[in-house]
């Protein structure tokens, strides 16, 4: 009889219990995120109201002392000219403030009254007046009350965001705890009962397991270890050389999240800490140099991932991994303390080569965890969330520690995180290498691209479908939205969060899309949609100008990019089965990743030039056309045949 | 019980952990809002100075021999008595020449820095926070052509500001501290109740495994205690080694 080890019939009481405590933490999480935010805002709006206050006294001061010297001058106080525009000009200047009264007993009344509002609503307002005094008159400014929640929703905005990032952290910390203490040890249990019941008893626990099924694992283990010693008395006995549990993609998760956490900490503020080192050090052009370490960091990613492959091979996985996060520990406390735009690109080229080994160590690691293409889907979907976790992540928590601490520190930070990932990486079990491994099989380097290309499906794919996503990105997301929201006089950490939008929707856009698993055709069309969506979204920089265009683009394009990705990958596999059937498929997956890389150094030029010659704004948008236009190639994939057999693949 | 304790504060760690990144930004974001609102109070005194100087130059007065401004300055300072000290510097000068000044002395290097961070924004007005005790704020002033002709510069006292935020962080460590003990009391307790569920279909598990009826009842199905059924089903049941 077979073990049923994989998925039960109905909800069992484990399922029930593991639903109910989520539930109960996801309930007590949010009722004290809401409490905390609700009690310190009450208490900020108290602390701040009378500080504004105490401004609109200074204005009402100010106006009247420059009344005061105007009569004093000899004007009369009926006849002041141009009272209007000054106050009108103090209103301006003054958000706060929703009118202001210039009286004096018996003569007449300036004042200048907010556009959006009426003298009919005192509740509205809160009155500051400083009373009329020998020639000087009395003045009256009134606050807006809602001024101060204006203010505060900013925080409240923040909040939010913290809430949704500390709580992907605390679902990956929550995970691993899950894995050591109860996913691990079932594995070995469910190994151990099929060994009992296929009689494979050689093999033993190497090292203590921890958690509530130690105990089952005792057992169990001293049940096997009785039956192979009775089996030594009486036949060829053999050695428990093998661990019962075998390693498992999840295994890697956690160092995986941490270092790419490392990388992604800098997105949000790389960009202006470069721009800090060429306004006191390059001679060159200032866009130019902003974008030098964003292309070398492009190309040299790009140039790692294609060759890094055999480094990995030679050095095994652990010593792989290790290198590279021994690379970018260095290359980021070396861009912490670099002084020049040239120390920046250099140490940015080694982070990249680091990070490029390290990623394809952690696939190269799922890959030989799963032993068939079910598994392999399962161990690429772990890869995807850790690394989805880390950039949903890493953008705000960097920009918030850059805010408060200053750039160098959040590159030092992310440093550590770096070197965090080795100490969960050195611990993990290394799995077997496989007889075919699947590095062999996709083959490093640009062999066999000349051929892909020469297909018109395949190079439309590449050129129309995952060119433009990653210039977009590149140029319009990594370099131009932290110099234009600079510009717009946001935060720093304000300026992390519009980075957490694209890759939120890009995950849930993911998730959806897995979930509902479209027909082939539906997938090209999601393409289409996705491609021409991602562009589409720059144009509405030709008609706005504010932050929250800037959203919008970016909302667009983490829309569009999310109907695109995994069903173009879909698409461009099927094209390869069916007109190409003698091409490994992971050949056209590496063309896609140097594709990749060729336009994310083709968006930082473009974004640097445009940006140059433009500015921030319009450069935005002729990305968004650029890629638009692109786009429009991908319709021609609707024209191809559908191989019928891979539709629901 | 000790297993059971170290699962429920992993789980308890990270609300304490969700809480106090929220409670860490929180308190940032509102030094930097009270910063501004302090910063921009003092503007206006600025702004109304910078037009009075504006004024004078327009008025054909050169900036080096005007007197006046002195008394300018010392009249500001003894108005808003939070203003450390003013600077006129001139903006040609690399090391930042002062023209006039008044109240504290204010440091060379404190002069150049906030000099250099006002050149290097290129923007009208520079604010910076970042000392503990005292902020500046840097006025371009234009000659009636438009021209940046000096920079004025205030040194602002921060203890009012200071106190606030203490005030502030005080209130916020009591609510951090509430919200989590609250949390703690109310999931630890239930967190440890499921565990001991859990412990229990671990427990039934075993007992099935050692060929023993398990104290169980129930009508949902254990997705352990079916893996155990089904080894005992087997034929194999598991015995632990004293018992042989």
């Amino acid at each position: 009889m077979n073990v049923q080890t994989t998925q039960p019939l109905r909800r069992s009481v484990e399922s029930l219990l593991a639903r109910k405590s989520y539930i109960l933490f996801l309930v007590c999480s949010v009722c004290a995120v809401a409490l905390l935010t609700w009690l310190t805002l009450s208490h900020f709006e108290k602390i701040l109201l009378p500080q504004v206050l105490s401004k609109s006294n200074v204005i009402a001061s100010s106006v009247r002392s420059t009344v005061e010297d105007a009569v004093k001058l000899g004007i009369p106080y009926d006849s002041l000219v141009g009272m209007e525009d000054y106050l009108a000009d103090t209103l301006e200047e003054n958000p706060e403030i929703a009118y202001i009264k210039v009286q004096q007993d018996g003569a007449r009344e300036y004042a200048k009254l907010r556009a959006s509002y009426s003298l009919d609503h005192p509740e509205d307002v809160v009155l500051q007046q400083i009373e009329a005094k020998d020639n000087a008159p009395r003045v009256v400014v009134a606050v807006r009350a809602s001024y101060i929640q204006e203010k505060l929703q900013v925080i409240l905005g923040d909040a939010f965001v913290v809430s949704i990032v500390a709580m992907i952290a605390g679902l990956e910390i929550a995970l691993f705890f899950m894995v050591r203490w109860l996913m691990r040890p079932i594995d070995t249990w469910r190994a151990m009962i099929r060994g009992i019941e296929r009689g494979e008893l050689e093999r033993d626990l190497h090292q203590s397991e921890y958690g509530p099924f130690s105990e089952l694992l005792r057992l169990s283990n001293a049940k096997i270890a009785a039956l192979r010693e009775s089996f030594a008395q009486s036949s060829v006995a053999k050695q428990a050389t093998l661990a019962w549990y075998q390693p498992q993609a999840r295994d890697v998760r956690t160092a995986l999240f941490l270092f790419v956490f490392s990388e992604e900490l800098l997105r949000s503020f790389f960009t202006l800490y470069i721009k800090e080192m060429v306004d006191t050090s390059s001679r060159m052009s200032a866009e130019l140099a902003i974008s030098a370490p964003i292309m070398a960091y492009m190309l040299v990613a790009g140039v790692g991932t294609l060759f890094g492959g055999s480094l990995v091979e030679r050095l095994g996985l652990r010593r792989a991994f290790g290198l590279s996060v021994l690379i970018s520990t260095v290359s980021l406390c070396g861009l912490a303390v670099a002084h020049s735009v040239f120390e920046l690109v250099l140490w940015r080229s080694v982070s990249a080569f680091g990070y490029a080994v390290a990623t394809i160590a952690c696939q190269v690691y799922i890959a030989r965890t799963a032993f068939n293409e079910q598994g392999n889907m399962r161990a690429l979907s772990i890869f995807v969330a850790a690394v989805t976790a880390a950039c949903i992540c890493g953008a705000p928590v960097g920009a918030v520690i850059a805010d408060m601490l200053g750039k160098p520190v959040a590159l030092l930070f992310a440093a550590l995180m770096a070197l965090m990932s080795w100490l969960f990486f050195r611990k993990i079990v290394m799995p077997a290498v496989p007889a075919t491994d699947t590095l062999k099989q996709g083959a490093s380097g640009i062999s066999g691209f000349g051929a892909l290309l020469k297909n018109g499906n395949i190079l439309l794919s590449m050129v129309c479908g995952v060119l433009p996503g990653k210039l977009m990105m590149a140029g319009m997301l990594f370099y131009i939205t932290p110099l234009l929201l600079q510009k717009y006089e946001l935060s720093q950490a304000s300026i992390g969060q519009f980075f957490i939008l694209y890759y939120v929707l890009l995950a849930l856009g993911n998730a959806l899309i897995s979930r509902l698993n479209p027909g082939l055709h539906a997938k090209r069309r999601l393409v289409v949609a996705g491609a021409l969506l991602s562009g589409a979204g720059g144009l509405l920089m030709v008609w706005f100008n504010t932050p929250l265009a800037l959203a919008g683009v970016i909302l667009c394009f983490g829309l569009g990019q999310s109907m695109l990705l995994t069903p173009l990958m879909t698409v461009l596999l099927d094209i390869v089965s069916r007109e190409m059937p003698g091409v490994p498929s992971s050949r056209a997956l590496s063309l896609a990743r140097a594709f990749e890389r060729v336009g994310g150094i083709l968006g930082a030029v473009l974004a640097a030039l445009l940006s140059a010659s433009l500015g921030y704004r319009d450069a935005t948008a002729i990305l968004g056309l650029i890629v638009l236009i692109l786009g429009l190639g991908t319709v021609q994939l609707l024209r191809s045949p559908v191989k019928r057999a891979v539709i629901h693949a | 019980m000790f297993q059971k304790l170290k699962m429920a504060s992993v789980v308890v760690g990270i609300l304490f952990f969700l809480l106090t990144l929220l409670a860490v930004l929180q308190y940032y974001r509102f030094q930097t809002l009270l910063f501004e609102v302090n910063s921009s109070r003092i503007s206006v005194t600025a702004q109304a100075l910078k037009s009075d100087i504006e004024r004078s130059l327009a008025l054909g007065l050169p900036l080096q021999s005007n007197a006046q401004l002195k008394i300018m300055l010392e009249s500001a300072i003894e108005k808003y008595p939070d203003i450390e000290s003013l600077q006129l510097v001139d903006t040609k000068a690399d090391l930042g020449k002062v023209f006039w000044e008044s109240g504290e002395q204010t440091s060379a290097a404190d002069t150049q820095h906030a000099v250099a961070g006002h050149r290097q924004i290129g923007k009208e007005m520079w604010f910076d926070a970042s000392s503990p005790s005292h902020f500046f704020q840097v006025w371009s002033i234009r000659d009636p052509l438009g021209h940046s002709v000096a920079d004025l510069i205030l040194r602002v006292d921060n203890d009012a500001a200071k106190l606030l935020l203490v005030d502030a962080r005080t209130h916020l460590l009591r609510y951090w501290l509430l919200l989590c003990l609250a949390s703690m009391l109310f999931l630890a307790p239930i967190l440890i109740y499921l565990f001991l569920s859990l412990d229990r279909l671990i427990g039934a598990a075993g007992a099935i495994l050692k060929g023993e009826t398990p104290n169980t009842s129930g009508d949902r199905s254990s997705e352990i205690c079916d893996l155990a059924t089904q080894v005992a089903q087997s034929g194999v049941t598991v015995q632990p080694q004293n018992q042989k």
